[in-house]
């Protein structure tokens, strides 16, 4: 506690420090949001700055713009269906049809809460359990358990936003094929590339989400504009109720679980927490037929847990010198920079500035909370704007945003074509958002997979000898098993109505 | 016999088709992993070996699709269709006009042109255009919101944080670097 009270003097009691933190909390919102300005690009612009600020400061500026930028990117998702990141995807989910149902304050108000509700109290974790945690994680979760997760995760992908169970699976095999395309994770053997450069580095995951979200939604509501069928978001300010809330303490309380232990994981923290959060929240639902169509669960889920996994992937981080992610990794630059090396000596070397990071960053997530509850009732209006006007801004932003990532025009073919395949598969209700997670989950499963069975010599049985992927493994298989049985249930129970129906008519 | 002439709906005519198209895909590139189908030193699997997996699960996903086609007309008519929250489009909506097809083809024919011409030549005209197209028709509306849009773009991306953008081919490259260094 007396660190931690130290490390929010060093940080409020200077003007400047102040001013930097309030800063970091606008430039990591404003770059998390807007789709061709990324966390990344704001870190890498500021680098070369940080060197003229303080260690503390600009450990500091750091700490606050990756609290701030991962919650920023969700507002794009659920009032445009532009996810501002990848680890926003899911949000967009059911955030977007929340707003499309006149619920964009309550989507953005959920938004908010969950995500300062997660990064906080994974900051608290973080403050409290870094180096055990961190030694624990490392050795518990090898490859063999993270496909696992991943193969878990995956399995209840096909059941959401599409009503024929068939379509999902398609849907989420198309994903999986798309991540496929490229050299392989072993050898980077080319695959289905058919002679293009282009492809032989694989389809990177940003043009493919940014058509697949926003030119898609472009489309079809530019479709239904032709066609007379439009209907405008209507606009609504209207903040979750605390009885809300309640309803969704499980979903909350999972979700922080499920985000901070993938934020453990380096190089695929917080993306993997969405995901995996946003699929066991539509696992243990009631009604999980809601999902895809605008439940708030589907909102509270990923938003709790990639904040949930910011103040994890610190832990990694300091404790044995490992990034979680892009971000993480330049903050590696900035110790650097100020003369310090990251790793387990870091707690002993530099222990007041790792606590000014410790309190830069429970103090960001606590900001997100006021900052966002008063967003939450200005940014809907941004809905006001006709569509008409909105469309082709959505369209520059989204080309920046996939032209910038690696200054290749063939990523904008790319993201239009992704557009165009979006708007036809919505149109025979095909699952946008398992194509998405099954692009995502699909690499990272495919790497890991490679890595566990040269461990497993080979041999499948072997994932049940280990505990947790035993657990994993097997839940996932049950869940395949229950989903087509209902499903067929459900085709049987429709054929023996109509077989009554036809065989009662008259005149047949 | 109503109930009956419902399971040959347009709908499962279509999932009939799709599911013949998915199916004649994955044995396409089911074909194609053989190109790279050999053992790794690191792997013995191979590089096809996860591809294989992927495209196994579209033959029996494709073939269950196929079989429950002959169901899809019987629930259809079963669900109730919110065109604001789900992702099927209704028939009136999924109507093609001529429209439609420029909803679609201007955004590409924007792609090609910036790749020939260059970001900062070409959006002006795509923002006018397209909004244009989709209805707005007050001449101060479109050339304030134009103007106001590419100029926040261009001191944003070009000015403030050098953003790549492209810059068009031949003699358009060299006027586009030219107008980026002005810029900046």
């Amino acid at each position: 506690m007396e660190n931690f009270i130290n490390g929010t003097v060093l940080l409020f009691t200077d003007p400047t420090g102040i001013a930097i933190f309030i800063f970091g909390l606008f430039g990591g919102l404003v770059f998390g949001a807007i789709p061709g300005l990324s966390l990344l690009t704001l870190a890498a612009v500021l680098l070369p700055f940080s060197a003229w600020l303080t260690a503390e400061h600009a450990i500091m500026l750091y700490g606050v713009i990756y609290v701030s930028g991962v919650y920023g990117g969700a507002i794009t998702a659920i009032l445009f269906n532009i996810p501002g990141s990848v680890e926003n995807a899911p949000t967009a989910f059911d955030g977007y049809p929340m707003t499309r149902k006149g619920q964009a304050g309550k989507a953005i108000g959920f938004a908010v809460t969950c995500s300062a509700i997660g990064g906080t109290v994974s900051a608290v974790l973080m403050m409290m359990a870094t180096e055990p945690i961190a030694d624990f994680a490392i050795r518990a979760f090898g490859p063999v358990e993270v496909f696992a997760v991943v193969f878990f995760g995956l399995t209840v992908v096909a059941g959401i936003g599409t009503r024929s169970l068939a379509k999902g699976w398609l849907s989420l095999l198309l994903g999986l094929f798309l991540g496929v395309i490229g050299g392989d994770p072993v050898s980077a053997v080319p695959r289905f590339t058919m002679g293009s450069l282009y492809l032989t580095g694989g389809l990177n995951f940003v043009p493919l989400i940014l058509g697949f979200f926003a030119v898609t939604e472009v489309f079809v509501q530019g479709q239904r504009m032709a066609s007379g069928t439009h209907v405008p978001s209507k606009v609504s300010v209207a903040y979750p109720s605390f009885k809300e809330f309640w309803d969704l303490r499980v979903a909350v309380v999972r979700s922080t679980v499920i985000g901070w232990f993938c934020g453990l994981l380096p190089g695929i923290g917080a993306t993997l927490a969405a995901f995996v959060s946003y699929n066991e929240a539509v696992r243990w639902s009631k009604h999980p037929e809601t999902f895809g169509h605008g439940d708030p669960e589907g909102v509270v889920a990923p938003e709790t847990a990639n904040n949930a996994a910011t103040g994890a992937a610190m832990i990694p981080l300091l404790a044995l010198g490992l990034p979680g992610g892009a971000l993480t990794a330049i903050m590696i630059g900035v110790f650097n920079l100020h003369g310090m090396d990251i790793g387990p000596l870091i707690m002993v070397e530099a222990h007041d500035l790792v606590w000014v990071l410790f309190a830069s960053m429970f103090w960001a997530s606590l900001a997100i909370l006021f900052l966002g509850i008063v967003e939450a009732k200005g940014i809907v209006h941004l809905l006001r704007i006709p569509f008409p006007i909105m469309a082709p801004a959505i369209l520059v932003f989204s080309t920046i945003g996939a032209y910038a990532l690696r200054a290749n025009i063939l990523d904008v073919y790319t993201m239009f074509g992704a557009g165009v395949a979006g708007f036809f598969m919505r149109r025979s209700d095909y699952s946008i958002p398992a194509v998405v997670m099954g692009l995502i989950l699909g690499q990272i499963g495919e790497n890991v997979f490679s890595q566990a069975m040269v461990m497993l010599d080979y041999n499948f049985l072997n994932f049940f000898t280990q505990p947790i992927s035993a657990v994993l493994i097997g839940g996932g298989l049950a869940t395949v098993a229950y989903n087509i049985f209902k499903h067929s249930r459900s085709y049987l129970a429709t054929f023996g109505r109509l077989d009554e129906t036809t065989a009662h008519e008259p005149g047949d | 016999m109503a109930d009956r002439k419902r399971i040959e709906s347009p709908a499962s005519r279509r999932s009939r088709v799709e599911a013949v198209v998915w199916l004649a895909l994955a044995i396409a590139a089911f074909i194609v992993t053989f190109e790279f189908d050999g053992p790794l030193p690191t792997f013995e699997f191979g590089a096809a070996f996860w591809p294989r997996v992927v495209i196994a699960g579209v033959i029996v996903s494709a073939g269950v699709l196929l079989v429950s086609s002959y169901f899809v007309g019987a629930r259809e008519s079963e669900a109730v269709i919110d065109e604001r929250t789900t992702d099927a489009l209704s028939e009136d909506a999924a109507r093609v006009t001529r429209k439609t097809l420029a909803i679609f083809a201007i955004p590409l024919v924007y792609v090609y042109a910036i790749h020939q011409v260059g970001f900062l030549l070409v959006t002006p005209i795509f923002l006018l255009g397209y909004m244009y197209l989709l209805g707005v028709r007050g001449w101060v509306t479109l050339i304030a919101v134009t103007v106001g849009f590419y100029g926040a773009i261009v001191l944003i991306f070009v000015k403030l944080i050098y953003t790549p953008l492209p810059q068009g081919a031949g003699f358009f490259h060299s006027l586009n670097g030219q107008l980026i260094g002005l810029i900046q």
